[in-house]
């Protein structure tokens, strides 16, 4: 079966723009020498300064060049990829060469190994008394660490949000660093967010007041977890900082497989780290789930995801209540076209849903909105967005540079299935299904 | 703002000793929370609050959903065109959308919906391309384009096949639309009713600001007749300049005017053709003394001031006669004419002057001889600049005459860009076989030539030119590897113009296979 991947989705893979655009240049038969691909991958040469070879695993889109970038995908795989996607019959099929099948039984071999440790668990687990005294030792500093929270959360509503310095984000970074001496770099994350509300909107001190509200609570919840269900329990502590190593979550996690729709993803910089979030839709589930990629400065995300497609997969949730974050345990079928529709019939049986996750998760800060018949409406007169439901209710937009224009082209004023990321003020377009029958990436 | 938010603003250190209610179902929950501790019982009933007006998020029914569009006539394109056109709204794969949006328009197919945000922003800042880019928006684009001040172009043109028939509300049009929409519905009456379209005209005359009426005037020059002088000479009168000079361009047209006459007066006192067996000669006598009257015979619209020479008046009567006038008044061919700019110092600059009016008459008979002497006498010596003018007379001639007009300049290389600026794409397989013939030649055997007559946008006007029988020849010469051991700037400059060139040949080949 051939690969199916379009310019779209190929320049949504792109490290930067500069990448993505030398990777357009590479496009031409002419470059590439011993292109071909098969049921597991696509392959190629391309001549640069050396002759660079080229490998994409098509289930998971892996690509690995032998060039020396830094940046993965680097030109070379863009260039591959925007080749199969602009010239299809420019590729081939065929017996990969072999450093291909070198790679694909070597990529095989980690992916078995990752599954067994996944399966068993690590090799050596450090002896339970050491685990014990560390766990016991981190509890205590970050406790210490909370109390002290506590205090200055109580202290800055005692003075008032009034006093707070109109520039200065100082207070909240080093009310974050004394978090991450603490090892709650959960608590760290949520203050560092915190230092952008003050006064950057007009409601910003209702805005501040929940966040401190939230994170007050959290900090009570954790002084009282045993209160709580397991599961819950679980996402308290995600929340403080108690992070998962990746076996742990796929020993510990609800292991869930379905046709998932790839909806959509953005990225995000928080002081030069990168947050790549895809949202998914399990078809057969009806779950949704949200996978992240941490990444440095430049640095690649370790994983591609066919945007705009669905696979059939095998994903593990992070444990906790009603979870929404999860990794991919298993991709090996090739990517297909949207098929099938979703969402929810108004605005109201979605805000439904939000409640209900809210009531078993109470910090969760952003959802999947998946809505049926919507319609993107444009106020030119006040500059603004809203996406309307069939009954006629209506929620704004975001506000963004580009505006929502492809997304009002695509509509006409007529109903279609939208997928968008609410985040409790307004909704991020990630795709729309138009016609039932196709899907586009915003 | 609510006593809740006032509370948070001023601090729980100013409030009183009981804490602001929230009215809503939280204070159930925050009576039950210790009042000792105020801070913290204040914190965690904000902390509920939030949650709780998160989980009651308010929706709207404000807002007025918009009229949908119109079902569409024409059907979208392939999704995979969608994703070609997409790329061709960047430079400088720009050349290659004119090609792209005549196939689209020819195979009866529109743009797809996803490309008009980009189709309407570039018909904004190109408005060149507005009258291709227009009739294949369908009913969508020009729902959109409402909503945008900018990108209101798209729904003023007149979208029709048939572009010389009124269309059933033209006279609202022409009372109510706007000046795009009157100036396309005056210039089709005009094809169809000369008279109705003046008497239209000469009905809101008054009404229309000086700048309104400069514009509708030049409809006037489709079938323009004698019948049409009264009307044109009262503009020439107008209190607005522009309408003045347009008026002046219009009477040019009307040979049997006064001002024409006048016109033709002076400029027969300054040019005379001498005939002689061995060099027929053109001379030029230049007035000594010119007065405004004089200028004002020539520029037809009446002038306030004026410093400009005798020369520059001469050179701009010369450009705006009918060169038949000369072909009558001295029993003369065309070319016979125009050989006897051979030995006139002014020659050159006469030969522009002759382009021009040949191109504002239509002189047909002309345009050959002209732009053979143009060709012979100034591209071949001299790298002037080329004019609109010129570029008209060949788009106006048969491409074969055109072709081989300009097929010597190929003999030297750095004459060798012109055809790429005169002669209109597509040109025959037989010249773009020699063009790249001669293209293959040039850098194979100049290596290390910078290509100073070879600057990129001339370059990429290659792949645009091509026959397309011959993209593959064009493809291999374009893939040439320049030689590793040269190690000079220019070369990575001179290796990227050829992968570039490469890469728009290729997505030229693209769009006439999958369009």
């Amino acid at each position: 079966m051939n690969i199916h991947v379009t310019v779209d989705q190929v320049a949504k893979m792109a490290p930067d723009v500069s990448v993505a655009n030398a990777g357009r240049k590479l496009s031409l038969p002419k470059n590439w020498k011993t292109v071909g691909q098969n049921a597991q991958a696509l392959w190629g040469e391309c001549q640069g300064s050396a002759l660079y070879q080229v490998r994409i695993e098509l289930s998971t889109l892996t690509t690995q060049c032998s060039c020396p970038s830094r940046k993965i995908p680097c030109k070379h795989s863009l260039g591959l990829l925007y080749l199969c996607a602009n010239t299809p019959t420019a590729i081939a099929t065929g017996e990969p060469p072999d450093w291909v099948i070198s790679w694909l039984n070597k990529r095989s071999a980690i992916q078995q190994q990752k599954a067994t440790l996944a399966t068993q668990g690590p090799t050596k687990k450090p002896a339970a008394s050491s685990t014990q005294k560390s766990t016991a030792k981190r509890q205590e500093k970050i406790l210490q660490g909370i109390a002290q929270l506590d205090l200055w959360l109580e202290d800055l509503i005692r003075n008032g949000l009034g006093s707070l310095d109109t520039h200065s984000t100082t207070i909240w970074h080093q009310q974050a660093a004394k978090m991450v001496d603490a090892q709650a770099l959960g608590l760290a994350q949520a203050l560092r967010t915190m230092s952008a509300i003050p006064h950057a909107s007009p409601d910003w001190t209702e805005k501040l007041l929940g966040k401190l509200g939230k994170l007050a609570l959290l900090s009570e919840s954790y002084h009282h977890l045993e209160r709580f269900a397991p599961p819950l329990q679980e996402d308290i502590k995600l929340l403080v900082g108690w992070t998962l190593k990746e076996a742990e979550v796929h020993e510990r996690g609800e292991h869930v497989s379905d046709d998932w729709f790839m909806l959509g993803q953005q990225t995000s910089e928080v002081e030069r780290n990168r947050v790549q979030s895809t949202w998914l839709y399990g078809k057969e589930t009806g779950r949704s789930a949200q996978i992240l990629q941490f990444a440095y400065a430049s640095a690649p995300f370790a994983e591609n995801f066919p945007l705009g497609m669905q696979q059939r997969a095998e994903i593990v949730y992070w444990p906790g209540n009603d979870p929404q974050r999860a990794l991919f345990v298993r991709r090996p079928d090739m990517p297909q076209a949207i098929q099938g529709s979703f969402g929810a019939e108004t605005l109201d049986a979605f805000f439904a849903q939000v409640a209900t996750q809210l009531a078993k998760q109470p910090w969760r800060e952003t959802f999947l909105c998946l809505l049926q018949s919507a319609i993107p409406i444009y106020d030119s007169n006040q500059n603004r967005w809203y996406l309307s439901d069939q009954v006629g209710q209506a929620v704004p937009l975001v506000e963004t540079a580009n505006e929502h224009w492809k997304l009002l082209a695509l509509s006409g004023g007529h109903p279609l299935d939208f997928a968008g990321e609410w985040n409790g003020e307004a909704l991020l377009p990630l795709g729309v299904l138009v016609d039932h029958t196709t899907y586009h990436l915003l | 703002m609510d006593t809740f938010v006032t509370t948070a603003i001023v601090g729980t250190g100013q409030a009183n000793e009981a804490l602001p209610e929230t009215h809503t179902a939280i204070d159930t929950l925050a009576a039950q929370l210790p009042v000792e501790q105020k801070e913290r019982s204040f914190l965690l009933t904000a902390g509920a609050l939030a949650i709780y007006k998160q989980a009651s998020s308010l929706v709207s029914s404000a807002q007025t959903l918009p009229e949908v569009a119109a079902p569409e006539t024409m059907p979208a394109c392939l999704s995979r065109n969608a994703q070609l056109l997409i790329g061709l709204f960047q430079p400088p794969y720009t050349i290659l959308l004119p090609e792209a949006l005549e196939r689209l328009r020819s195979s009866g197919h529109r743009i797809p919906d996803e490309v008009l945000p980009q189709c309407l922003a570039y018909g904004t800042t190109n408005s060149e391309h507005r009258s291709q880019l227009a009739p294949l928006l369908g009913e969508r684009g020009r729902w959109l384009s409402q909503f945008k001040p900018t990108w209101k172009w798209a729904s003023r043109y007149l979208v029709d096949e048939h572009a010389t028939i009124l269309p059933a509300e033209a006279e609202t049009l022409w009372q109510e639309g706007t000046l795009e929409q009157r100036q396309e519905i005056l210039s089709r009456l005009r094809t169809q009713d000369p008279a109705q379209a003046r008497t239209w005209l000469e009905q809101v005359w008054k009404q229309e600001k000086a700048d309104v009426r400069a514009t509708l005037l030049t409809c006037l020059e489709s079938g323009i007749s004698d019948a049409d002088q009264d009307f044109i000479e009262q503009a020439l009168n107008d209190r607005g300049e522009s309408v003045r000079l347009a008026a002046a361009r219009l009477l040019l047209h009307i040979p049997t005017s006064p001002s024409v006459q006048r016109l033709l007066a002076r400029a027969d006192s300054m040019l005379d053709f001498k005939k002689s067996s061995l060099q027929n000669k053109l001379l030029i006598t230049l007035p000594k003394q010119i007065d405004l009257d004089w200028k004002n015979d020539i520029a037809i619209a009446k002038l306030k001031q004026d410093k400009l020479s005798s020369e520059y008046w001469f050179h701009k009567a010369i450009g705006r006669i009918s060169p038949q006038h000369w072909e009558s008044r001295f029993d003369v061919a065309p070319a016979t004419f125009i050989d006897a700019l051979n030995p006139n110092e002014m020659g050159k600059a006469l030969i522009v002057d002759l382009i021009k009016a040949a191109y504002r008459h239509h002189t047909s008979n002309w345009y050959q001889p002209l732009l053979g002497w143009y060709i012979q006498h100034v591209l071949s010596t001299s790298l002037q600049p080329i004019g609109k003018a010129a570029r008209e007379l060949f788009a106006a001639l048969a491409p074969a005459d055109a072709e081989e007009i300009l097929t010597p300049l190929l003999e030297d290389r750095e004459k060798s860009q012109h055809p790429l600026l005169l002669l209109p794409a597509p040109w025959s397989a037989s010249f773009s076989d020699k063009y790249l013939t001669m293209f293959k030649t040039y850098i194979t055997t100049n290596p290390n030539d910078h290509y100073s007559f070879w600057d990129s946008t001339l370059l990429f006007q290659l792949a645009i030119c091509l026959d397309p029988s011959k993209l593959d020849f064009a493809l291999e010469i374009a893939s040439t590897e320049l030689p590793e051991d040269d190690t000079h700037w220019s070369r990575q400059r001179r290796q990227n113009q050829l992968h570039s060139l490469a890469t728009l040949i290729h997505i030229r080949k693209r769009i006439l296979t999958e369009i």
